[in-house]
């Protein structure tokens, strides 16, 4: 009786031991997701009727309805680097936001919206140096007369291991 | 001794199964913030605040010019006399938008001013105090002036002739 009692809880040992084992034996799969550049849409004139003004991730500038000025502050997509630990499945996918309202100081707001990436939708890190960048632009919603001022507002891109 | 066995066995199965647990620490997902940016500057606009006045010519048997440059000095060709040089005046224009902002300036080729009842000038070569690229001034305001040639006709009649002209500025 008490053999067999042995026999059962020596094979749950063996059953969680297998179960853990790539936890006990390599370090675990892990992405990380570093910002190390800002979405900027540079300096815009506005007009009577209002307009946009799109930043796409590979880098540019293209307006509809306003003026697009020199930007001593720069002009450009959002960069990241991704990170993925271990020797695992280099794929990841990524998730950006819908949109987000950016504000002056006045308290003034303009809508940011149609986040594109690239790469876009899933991406993959060099598989030897288990690092890679991704990029996200969107496109700017300026209101008519919009008033004068610096807008900004923080915004979130999630990546999920795997795809 | 069997005994022994079974609960250090029991209690290697728990540490085991918690191991397990430990593991889903690894960071299947992460999230970074970044800012989106942008500077709305002022629009650019242009008020006219002064008109562009050749003010009191003598027409003479053969044609000639009268220039008025942007610093409002007349000059009156040959064949032509000048009369009341004070109210000769450049246009003048208020240009407001973004401080230090950069800016061009487009000025007509030419217009034509009319006499009511008949007869024409040509007004040309229009110049500009700030030339044709300027910066708005610190104060978010800039003035233009601007000259320009009448062109006077031989035996001109006599009267008064009014015309308008636009003066275009957009940021660069």
């Amino acid at each position: 009786m008490r053999f067999r009692l042995i026999q059962i809880v020596g094979a749950g040992l063996f059953a969680a031991v297998c179960l853990s084992a790539p936890a006990l034996g390599q370090k675990a799969a892990s992405i990380e997701v570093t910002a190390d550049k800002d979405l900027a849409f540079g300096s815009i004139a506005p007009g009577p009727a209002g307009g946009t003004v799109t930043v796409p991730p590979t880098g540019g500038r293209t307006a509809a309805g306003v003026v697009l000025l020199p930007s001593p502050g720069g002009v450009g997509p959002a960069s990241y680097t991704i990170r993925i630990g271990d020797k695992g499945n280099p794929h990841y996918s990524i998730i950006l936001p819908a949109f987000v309202d950016l504000e002056s100081p006045a308290g003034a707001t303009m809508r940011v919206d149609t986040f594109v990436s690239d790469p876009a939708g899933t991406g993959k890190v060099d598989p030897q140096r288990r690092d890679g960048l991704l990029a996200v632009g969107a496109t700017l919603h300026v209101g008519p007369n919009q008033p004068a001022g610096s807008y900004s507002a923080p915004f979130l891109v999630t990546v999920n291991l795997g795809n | 001794m069997k005994k022994t066995i079974l609960i250090a066995l029991t209690a290697l199965a728990a540490i085991a199964l918690l191991v397990p647990a430990g593991s889903a620490m690894a960071q299947a997902s992460d999230t970074a913030t970044a800012n989106a940016t942008a500077t709305i500057v002022s629009p650019i606009a242009i008020q006219s605040d002064f008109d562009l006045a050749f003010s009191d010519i003598v027409a003479g048997a053969a044609a000639g010019t009268v220039v008025v440059s942007t610093g409002g000095t007349r000059t009156v060709g040959a064949g032509l006399a000048g009369l009341n040089p004070g109210n000769a005046r450049a246009a003048q224009f208020t240009i407001t938008g973004a401080p230090s902002r950069q800016f061009g300036i487009v000025l007509p080729t030419s217009t034509t001013i009319n006499r009511v009842g008949g007869g024409s000038m040509t007004v040309d070569a229009f110049t500009s105090s700030l030339g044709l690229t300027a910066t708005i001034g610190g104060t978010g305001s800039s003035v233009l002036k601007v000259g320009a040639t009448l062109n006077v006709g031989a035996n001109q009649t006599a009267g008064d002739y009014t015309g308008t002209f636009d003066v275009t500025v957009t940021y660069n």
